[in-house]
């Protein structure tokens, strides 16, 4: 059970505070506090934070890729797919983030709880391109780091190949993190105010990166890569 | 006595509260680490800022030594009291190529640590085949401002003759370690459930009491939103040629696609979101606002289009028909200005909440422009 029980699947709303509704010495029933359990539960799974929403690049130059990158260098044959592209910002990839992790799931294998899904969806178009193939890749990663080099806390990869037209293709990528430890302290109140000025979490970045084995026009007919968003999710 | 704020919420099985039975002081406990739970730790990510260089080839303005602004619209949550703001900026090749960057912070806010993000500092570009995103963070003190659908956090650029300006602007609330023994936050008295104490009725200003409790549950529902933002550069560039100026645009006066600036599109960008679907049958309500100059005395329209459905098999499969909402973009010869804020209803019959989005807008027609530089849909849940 990732979140409490509920009596039903939505909110019930309540009278509002100092409506007279539940006044001292009154008895508390045990179905108001079945609502009032069931409404925090109902809370807890939906309120879902959105993390990022922009514009892809267009066209994918997968030919300059790794053209004049000066902090990483292409590996021929590797075997890690995220180490395939540079993730050389916007030409690559993007980068959203941080998001302070939630945890809302139970994981039994090892047990503990373990931060919600983040879904990555990325809109782009397959050309016609005989034998050619375009890749994206999401990465949720414990620094604001490339894939490449940060710990990385999910991944997720989607492809397709080409067809017989313009293919506009909706990729549906999901980020499912396993246990994840605090990592880092942010400032969450003022210091004059005799209570914690800092709070431990676990902050992670979003990465989003595509490769395309199409070449440039006007012999080649390049994918291209129009939007990307990026949202946790209920379960 | 603070309530220490939990990271996840907790596996309550309603088999502890028993009809006919007196409900325990214990399970008051747990809707109060609840309460801690969705008030003090799962608070808001904003929508981010995203100015990609442009494609300088065909005369398109160019970011570099560009003045201009990201805005990213931020309405605080009852729990916040720190923000973190992020901004990257882009890599340079040329010598000497910095900026001064000035974030102006929502009314009643102030700076804790504005890490040189309140236009006091210098930063130079660094150098271009870069791929290691180098952050400059800031944290700022919320807790004096007043939440309001109107409010944002404005990130302006200024740079040198060749500084290439801001790539990116981030934006979210800092969870909490505690919640106070306060009324003015959504504070509880962890005390006021402790064995053996007495279950009161309190009050919604009173940090301890059902009726507290009661009050930060709604906190949670209705002073929580979801923040949706397509957000982009506002500079004073007037070019009105459609090749050329740095902005998303729409040129012709009937109904069409927003040039959003990618190198030759395909097909019109869509975006997705899962609406939290509180109540199981009843449209989400949102809030739409756009920040716009029309060039002429022409007025324009935006209109945004959602529709439910899923996703599956790399295409979107829609339920019922698309609905859409336009909003008026009145004239402003020059200036950049906000719409008044126009309701939406974003529909809840996608599975698992999932809307599918897109824009499309009315220019003022040949030889004008509609320049957009903030697309704005803020969840309002009455």
């Amino acid at each position: 059970m990732p979140i409490g029980q509920r009596v039903v699947t939505r909110y019930i709303k309540h009278p509002p505070p100092a409506s007279g509704y539940l006044a001292d010495g009154d008895p508390l029933d045990s179905g108001s506090a079945h609502i009032v359990h069931s409404n925090l539960s109902h809370l807890s799974e939906r309120n879902i934070r959105l993390v990022a929403h922009a514009l892809g690049p267009g066209e994918v130059d997968w030919q300059g890729a790794w053209s004049g990158v000066i902090d990483e260098t292409q590996i021929v044959g590797v075997v890690d797919v995220y180490s395939l592209i540079p993730w050389y910002r916007d030409r690559t990839a993007k980068a959203f983030g941080p998001l302070a992790l939630s945890m809302a799931r139970v994981q039994t294998a090892p047990a503990g709880l373990v931060p919600r899904k983040v879904r990555v969806v990325v809109q782009g178009t397959k050309s016609t391109q005989s034998g050619t193939t375009l890749y994206v890749y999401a990465a949720l990663t414990a620094t604001c780091d490339t894939p490449i080099r940060s710990l990385r806390y999910a991944t997720a990869t989607a492809s397709k190949a080409a067809g017989g037209s313009d293919t506009l293709c909706v990729f549906d990528l999901l980020l499912t993190p396993e246990l994840v430890r605090p990592t880092q302290e942010w400032p969450c109140r003022e210091a004059s105010s005799g209570l914690g000025a800092t709070a431990t979490i676990t902050p992670a970045w979003v990465w989003v990166g595509w490769r395309s084995t199409t070449t440039a026009a006007p012999s080649g007919d390049p994918d291209t890569i129009e939007s990307i968003s990026v949202f946790e999710v209920w379960e | 006595m603070p309530t220490p704020v939990t990271q996840a919420p907790s596996a309550f099985s309603l088999d502890a509260v028993r009809t006919g039975e007196p409900v325990s002081v214990g399970t008051v406990a747990r809707l109060a680490e609840e309460v801690a739970f969705l008030n003090g730790h799962n608070l808001v990510k904003a929508g981010e800022a995203d100015a990609p260089l442009r494609q300088t080839g065909a005369g398109r303005v160019s970011l570099t030594g560009l003045a201009y602004t990201l805005r990213v619209p931020y309405t605080r949550s009852s729990g916040a009291r720190v923000i973190r703001i992020a901004v990257e900026i882009h890599e340079s090749s040329e010598i000497l190529d910095s900026q001064a960057i000035t974030v102006t912070l929502p009314t009643g806010a102030t700076w804790l640590d504005a890490g040189g993000l309140d236009g006091t500092a210098t930063f130079f570009n660094p150098p271009v085949g870069r791929t290691t995103p180098m952050e400059i963070v800031g944290f700022a003190n919320v807790s004096g401002v007043t939440a309001s659908m109107t409010q944002e956090i404005e990130v302006a650029t200024t740079p040198t003759s060749k500084g290439a300006g801001v790539r990116r602007v981030t934006l979210h609330e800092c969870p909490l370690s505690s919640l106070a023994v306060s009324s003015s936050e959504p504070g509880w008295d962890a005390a006021a459930t402790r064995s053996g104490r007495p279950v009161i009725d309190g009050g919604s200003a009173s940090p301890r009491g059902m009726q507290r409790l009661f009050y930060l549950l709604d906190q949670a529902r209705s002073a929580w939103r979801q923040h949706w933002c397509l957000s982009g550069v506002e500079s004073a560039n007037a070019s009105t040629s459609n090749t050329q100026t740095p902005h998303w645009h729409r040129q012709s006066a009937t109904e069409g696609e927003i040039d959003w600036l990618l190198n030759a599109p395909v097909n019109d960008p869509n975006w997705y979101l899962q609406v939290r679907d509180l109540y199981a049958g009843t449209a989400s309500a949102w809030k739409l606002r756009v920040r716009y100059r029309t060039s002429s005395a022409v007025d324009c329209e935006l209109k945004l289009y959602h529709q439910g459905g899923s996703l599956s098999a790399n295409s979107f499969s829609g339920v019922g028909t698309e609905g859409s909402t336009a909003v008026t973009l009145t004239a402003t010869s020059g200036a950049w200005a906000w719409t008044t804020a126009v309701s939406v209803s974003l529909p809840r019959d996608g599975t698992n909440g999932l809307v599918r989005l897109r824009l499309t807008a009315k220019g003022p027609g040949s030889g004008e422009l509609l320049s957009i530089a903030c697309v704005d849909l803020r969840e309002d849940e009455a």
